[in-house]
């Protein structure tokens, strides 16, 4: 599949997602319980903008210098007993990893979550070389037996509901329970266990590589993540090379607001540090370990302007609090890498010409930036994208269709509301101090076609989420109005 | 071509970093100091304890305090709470020391000591125990986690496999925060000792959300989490 997944129109994307009802209220839900039990807890830590700010030092201390960092960690790995493997492209990741199979003569794996394989397309490569791989994440695999595509970078399969999950495990796996989501849980407990208790081969991703120890972690609620470390006797572990922090000290601070941002909660159920293979007696654990380091254009972004977005830990804060991410939701994108974090980094990893109107896919509120647990500035670098995009001549096609593409969203009332009323560092950059867009800022399609067609009424310094609070109160008692009337 | 040399790879990295060569050292930065020592900076001992007590209750753990001379009586109930019939528990000298074995044979459990000789064996009674016992390096308040190290005579498959995950843990080696833990860690490689090949650090039973953000308890890893600690 690899990044792009949807290469119909931004326009279609937007217009498919925002007439499915159940994948726009299942987004709305699901943004709105996050982002709540992700703010309770962010309230709870009165230092939380120092965690915010020492997490982005650690990230571009290691940015600065990651010549120097991959090769310590690559090194410490090697002498902690991993197999490295240096993948500049993701062509020849896949290669690498076709490799190992062929050399165990293995036709299958199980793998837990991993954007990394995502990225390079992994499971589709594997299938058309006869290797099957097992997705053993719960909304990983719903999203596999269906054959679809995943709507949100933590939570993928967001965009089923219990009925057609039930449906299609009745269909595919002989599921015979309800639509509880518990019996289906544990009706993939038990499918799963028994394909990890088989499995010689499991490919896993990695959420921070320590360089003082090469140790890489994972940090997983299902278990599977440890599961596929612990049975099988060969791992691969796929990480992209800016995955890296200096010590062990610092996967502190990253835990902190990794989980807090992720998922709003404190902790995961399991946070594994794995440091080279089992040690000779060990029973468990896997013998060998292929470690599979993937540039894939990382070093063009660190060359550019755009190195902030390398900081990323892939959370999907800036997703759940997203209003344009709240109405196209992540198939609108077509990205794997969907919301701000996608418009920013897919551009960049497959280009301007194919990742199209994306950069306006973006109200420029600055909710996301807001948010980030490592101040990646996200509107900035998404208003860059519109200044290169317009730099490199990829605006004409795009001015004389944005409107088409975008109409349905930027017009949408409470895009408009929320968008204009948030008064965020995005909207200032746009506006200076006065409060007003100015002259300088008409060229950006979406933005002229407002300043035209919206009154300037805009600049309201509130919070996105007390806005959005608000306009759902409105919007009920609209709704309690024409009841009563 | 599939994979390239170290160097060849670093090569584009250095370049856009404008490095002519990769650095031998780096200006070097601290990640010693910063917000993650102010919070709970103060906390003492006791604190900590009532501090994993609160969270274990917060991620549905169940705590049980025992003394070195209780630890194997608690267990059992424990495990006569959890329904094991079929028990795995981990080779440790604490588990003689505690008397675990007999204690759990005495209660009509049936139990197996994980056997580094015996691997498949010692997988294969992991996966039908609805119990495992481990013995922890240590815990974390904030988060109710307990840390647990695999060696080859406590496997990953123990903590992993049974429904029901048992970890022992000694009531010293309680700590506020993480980042005391990853000290510990620290100090241990400066001291030249060689990491275990896994740390897990545990926090409640495993769990989903994946259909429609409802939670469910027990997905791949235990369905229910036990701590015990010891007061030694």
């Amino acid at each position: 599949m690899g990044i792009l997944y949807d290469q119909a129109p931004l326009k279609d994307k937007v217009e498919r997602a925002l007439s499915d009802d159940f994948k726009h209220h299942a987004i709305e839900t699901a943004q709105d319980v996050i982002t709540q039990k992700r703010q309770a807890l962010v309230d709870q830590v009165e230092n939380w903008e120092d965690f915010r700010e020492k997490a982005a030092e650690i990230r571009n201390h290691v940015l600065e210098n990651l010549d120097y960092y991959v090769k310590q960690f690559a090194q410490n790995a090697e002498a902690a007993g991993c197999t490295m493997h240096y993948a500049p492209t993701a062509e020849d990741a896949i290669d690498t990893i076709l490799d190992i199979f062929d050399e165990l003569g293995e036709t299958s794996c199980v793998k837990s979550k991993s954007m990394m394989t995502e990225e390079i397309g992994l499971n589709e490569r594997l299938e058309e070389h006869g290797i099957h791989p097992i997705e053993t994440d719960c909304a990983e695999n719903i999203i596999q037996t269906a054959g679809d595509a995943p709507s949100h970078i933590v939570v993928p399969a967001l965009h089923f509901d219990r009925n057609a999950i039930r449906d299609l495990y009745r269909e595919r796996k002989g599921y015979t329970g309800t639509n509880d989501p518990e019996e289906i849980t544990h009706f993939l407990r038990t499918m799963l266990r028994s394909e990890f208790m088989n499995a010689h081969v499991g490919i896993t991703g990695c959420n921070f590589g320590v360089a003082e120890t090469g140790s890489c972690t994972l940090v997983s609620n299902e278990g599977n993540a440890r599961m596929a470390s612990t049975i099988p006797e060969t791992q691969i572990i796929v990480m992209g090379i800016e995955r890296i922090v200096p010590d062990l000290r610092s996967l502190d601070v990253m835990m902190e607001l990794l989980v807090r941002s992720a998922v709003g909660a404190k902790i995961t159920s399991s946070f594994s540090l794995n440091t080279g293979p089992a040690k000779p007696g060990e029973v468990d654990g896997p013998k060998t370990v292929h470690i599979v380091m993937v540039n894939n254009g990382r070093t063009n972004i660190l060359a550019s302007k755009y190195r902030p977005m390398l900081r990323c830990i892939r959370c999907g804060a800036c997703m759940n609090t997203c209003p344009v991410y709240r109405h196209i939701t992540g198939h609108g994108y077509g990205s794997i890498y969907p919301g701000p974090m996608g418009i920013v980094l897919t551009p960049l990893l497959v280009g301007y010409s194919k990742a199209e109107k994306l950069p306006y896919a973006c109200t420029l509120c600055g909710a996301c930036s807001d948010v980030c647990p490592v101040k990646i500035p996200l509107h900035d670098l998404i208003l860059k994208h519109r200044i290169d995009m317009v730099r490199l001549g990829y605006t004409p096609a795009v001015e004389s269709s944005l409107f088409t593409a975008g109409a349905k969203v930027f017009s949408n009332r409470l895009l408009y509301e929320i968008a204009t009323t948030v008064g965020a560092p995005g909207t200032q950059i746009l506006t200076g101090n006065s409060g007003h867009i100015d002259s300088g800022s008409v060229w950006i399609p979406v933005l002229n076609g407002w300043t035209y067609s919206r009154d300037l009424d805009v600049m309201k310094h509130k919070k996105f989420r007390t806005q959005l609070a608000e306009y759902q109160k409105q919007k009920q008692n609209r709704h309690q109005d024409q009841e009563d009337a | 071509m599939a994979s390239v040399r170290l160097e060849e790879f670093l090569q584009p990295i250095s370049r856009a970093l404008e490095h002519t060569h990769v650095p031998e050292s780096v200006k070097p930065y601290d990640t010693f100091a910063g917000p993650q020592r102010e919070l709970l900076a103060h906390a003492t001992q006791e604190d900590c304890i009532a501090l994993l007590k609160q969270e274990a209750q917060a991620l549905g753990t169940l705590v049980r305090e025992a003394t070195p001379e209780t630890t194997a009586q608690v267990i059992t109930d424990l495990v006569k709470e959890l329904e094991g019939a079929d028990v795995v528990f981990a080779d440790s000298p604490e588990a003689d020391r505690y008397d675990i074995p007999q204690a759990l044979a005495a209660a009509g459990a049936n139990a197996y000591r994980w056997d580094a000789q015996n691997p498949q064996e010692s997988i294969a009674q992991a996966e039908k125990a609805q119990v495992g016992i481990s013995f922890a390096y240590g815990a974390i308040a904030e988060t109710a986690t307990v840390v647990q190290e695999s060696t080859k005579n406590s496997g990953r498959a123990i903590c992993l496999l049974p429904e029901a995950h048992i970890a022992v843990v000694k009531k010293k080696n309680v700590v506020a925060r993480m980042v005391h833990i990853l000290d510990q860690l620290e100090e241990r490689i400066a001291n030249k000792e060689v990491l275990p090949s896994n740390i897990t650090f545990i926090s409640g039973p495993s769990n989903t959300a994946d259909i429609e953000l409802v939670r469910v308890v027990g997905v791949h890893g235990p369905v229910h989490a036990a701590i015990v600690l010891v007061d030694e």
